[in-house]
C-alpha cells in the first residue's frame, strides 16, 4: 500500500471533474423526455394490453354521442352508485373493481346505455389483469411481482344541471400510468356532452383553449415549479377529454406523462369563461 | 415478456443516471479530454441506457452497465471524429512513457493511453472490483490484472496487493 497517497491525491483531483450545472439540468430534461417518449410507444404485453383497454372504451364513446332528447325538464334525482364491487388479491397481484351505476336519469336510453359501457369496461379490465397475471406466473413463477389495477370513478360534478363523471383505471407495476375517460351530463335536457358539441357550429374552439393552456404551463413551469414539457404539447385534440365542474367551467384533462412529467400527475385546466365567451352555444 | 421487470428497472436506471450524471461525466472526460465532448457522450449514453433499459440482466449491476455505455459510447465518439490521437500511437512509443513524469491528474489523463487510464480510473477513483471493471470495459478479469500492473508500472507506482481481491 505504499502509494496510496498518490492515488487519494488524484481522485479528490477526479472528484472536482464536474459538468456544470447547465448540463446536468439540461440531462435532468432529455430523461424525462425520453421517459416521455417511450411511454409513449411502450408496447410491452401489459402495456399493449392496457392500450388495448384505453381502445374498448374509446370506441364505444362516439356511440354514446347523444342528440338533445325531447324528455321534459323534471328535475329528478340523479345518482351515482357503485353498481358493481368486484376484488382479487393474489400474491402481489392486485384487482379492485368499483363499477359506476347512474340512477334516476330522464333520458332512461342514454343511462343504460352509459351503464352497460361501464360493465363492459369492468370485464374487460377484469380479463387484463387475469390475462396478465398468467403471463407474469408464467415468466416469474413464484418471485413476487407487483402488479395493481384499479377500475374505479370519481364524481366530478352533481348538482342541479350537471352530472360528470371520471371513470378511470389505474395500473400498477414499477410505474403507474391511468387512462380516464369523462362523462359529462346534463341533467335536464339529458344530454351527453361532447367538447365540438358545446360549440357554435364551425368554430375554431381548439385554438383558444390551446392557447390558454399553453400560456398556462408556461405560468404553472415558472410559478409554481410545473414539470410541463412545453414541446410535447402542441394542440387539443377535438374530442380531447373534458368534464363541466360545478362552476360551469370546460376542464381540460391529459392523461399522467402526456405532457408533463410522471409526478405532475392528470393535469387539468379549467377553462375561464372569457376564453371561449365569443364561441360557446 | 418481461414488461414489468423492464418498467422497475427503468425507473431504477433513471434514477441512478439522475444521482450519477457528474460520475459519467468524468468518466467520459476521461476518453474525450474536452468537456464538450464528454457532454456529447453522456447525453448520448443516456439516450441510450434509457431506451436499451430492458438489456440491463441484473438490476444490482446498474454502475457497470451504465458505465460500460458510456465507455462504448465514448470510444465510438472518439473513433467517429478522430479528434483525439490513436492511443495506438502513444502505446508504442513505450520509451517516450518511461520518461514521463505523472504527477497530476491532468498528467495522467492526457498521457496515459486509453486501455490503462480506464482501468486506472475505474480502480482507483470509482472503487470498482476488478470483476465489474471487467465488465465495464468488456475483456476478461486476467486482462484487467495485467493492464493494472502494466500501468503501475508506467505511474512508475507499487500498489502492493490492494487490487487483488
Amino acid at each position: 500500500m505504499k502509494n496510496n497517497q498518490f492515488f487519494d491525491d488524484l481522485k479528490k483531483e477526479y472528484n472536482n471533474i464536474n459538468a456544470s450545472e447547465e448540463f446536468i439540468m439540461k440531462m435532468n430534461k432529455q430523461i424525462k423526455k425520453e421517459n416521455t417518449k417511450r411511454k409513449i410507444r411502450v408496447s410491452t404485453t401489459a402495456a399493449a394490453a392496457f392500450i388495448v383497454l384505453a381502445g374498448v372504451t374509446l370506441n364505444s364513446s362516439p356511440a354514446l354521442a347523444y342528440a338533445l332528447s325531447d324528455v321534459p325538464v323534471i328535475s329528478s334525482i340523479v345518482n351515482v352508485v357503485t353498481f358493481g364491487k368486484y376484488t382479487v388479491k393474489d400474491d402481489g397481484y392486485e384487482l379492485d373493481i368499483n363499477t359506476p351505476k347512474i340512477e334516476g336519469l330522464s333520458n332512461k336510453d342514454l343511462e343504460e346505455n352509459l351503464n352497460n359501457t361501464f360493465k363492459e369496461q369492468a370485464d374487460t379490465v377484469k380479463e387484463l389483469f387475469q390475462k396478465n397475471v398468467d403471463e407474469l406466473k408464467a415468466e416469474f413463477g413464484d418471485e413476487t411481482v407487483h402488479m395493481d389495477i384499479e377500475f374505479n370513478y370519481d364524481v366530478k360534478t352533481n348538482n342541479d344541471d350537471i352530472l360528470a363523471l371520471d371513470v378511470y383505471t389505474f395500473y400498477a407495476s414499477g410505474s403507474s400510468n391511468s387512462v380516464h375517460n369523462y362523462y359529462t351530463i346534463n341533467k335536464k335536457t339529458g344530454e351527453l356532452y361532447t367538447l365540438k358539441g358545446m360549440f357554435k357550429d364551425g368554430a375554431d374552439y381548439v385554438t383558444p383553449i390551446t392557447n390558454y393552456i399553453k400560456d398556462e404551463i408556461n405560468r404553472r413551469n415558472l410559478e409554481e415549479n410545473g414539470m410541463y414539457f412545453p414541446e410535447t404539447f402542441d394542440k387539443i385534440a377535438e374530442d380531447q377529454n373534458f368534464y363541466i365542474n360545478n362552476d360551469g367551467n370546460i376542464v381540460i384533462c391529459f392523461g399522467k406523462y402526456e405532457i408533463a412529467a410522471g409526478a405532475q400527475g392528470t393535469p387539468e385546466f379549467v377553462i375561464p369563461n372569457e376564453v371561449v365567451a365569443d364561441i360557446i352555444k | 415478456m418481461g414488461s414489468l421487470k423492464s418498467m422497475s428497472d427503468r425507473k431504477l436506471i433513471e434514477d441512478f443516471i439522475k444521482n450519477n450524471i457528474n460520475s459519467a461525466y468524468r468518466f467520459a472526460f476521461t476518453y474525450t479530454k474536452n468537456q464538450q465532448d464528454a457532454e456529447d457522450v453522456v447525453s448520448e449514453s443516456i439516450i441510450k441506457a434509457i431506451n436499451a433499459s430492458g438489456n440491463l440482466k441484473d438490476s444490482s449491476k446498474v454502475k457497470t452497465w451504465f458505465f460500460r455505455i458510456v465507455s462504448n459510447t465514448a470510444i465510438s465518439y472518439i473513433n467517429r471524429n478522430k479528434k483525439v490521437i490513436p492511443f495506438d500511437e502513444i502505446t508504442d512509443n513505450e520509451t517516450y512513457l518511461d520518461n514521463y513524469n505523472f504527477s497530476s491528474l491532468n498528467d495522467v489523463i492526457e498521457k496515459l493511453p486509453k486501455e490503462y487510464l480506464e482501468i486506472i480510473t475505474l480502480r482507483y477513483f470509482e472503487d470498482m472490483k476488478l470483476k465489474d471493471i471487467s465488465e465495464v470495459i468488456g475483456v476478461n478479469e486476467n486482462t484487467v490484472k495485467t493492464r493494472l500492473y502494466k500501468a503501475l508500472k508506467i505511474l512508475k507506482k507499487e500498489v502492493g496487493d490492494e487490487y487483488e481481491e
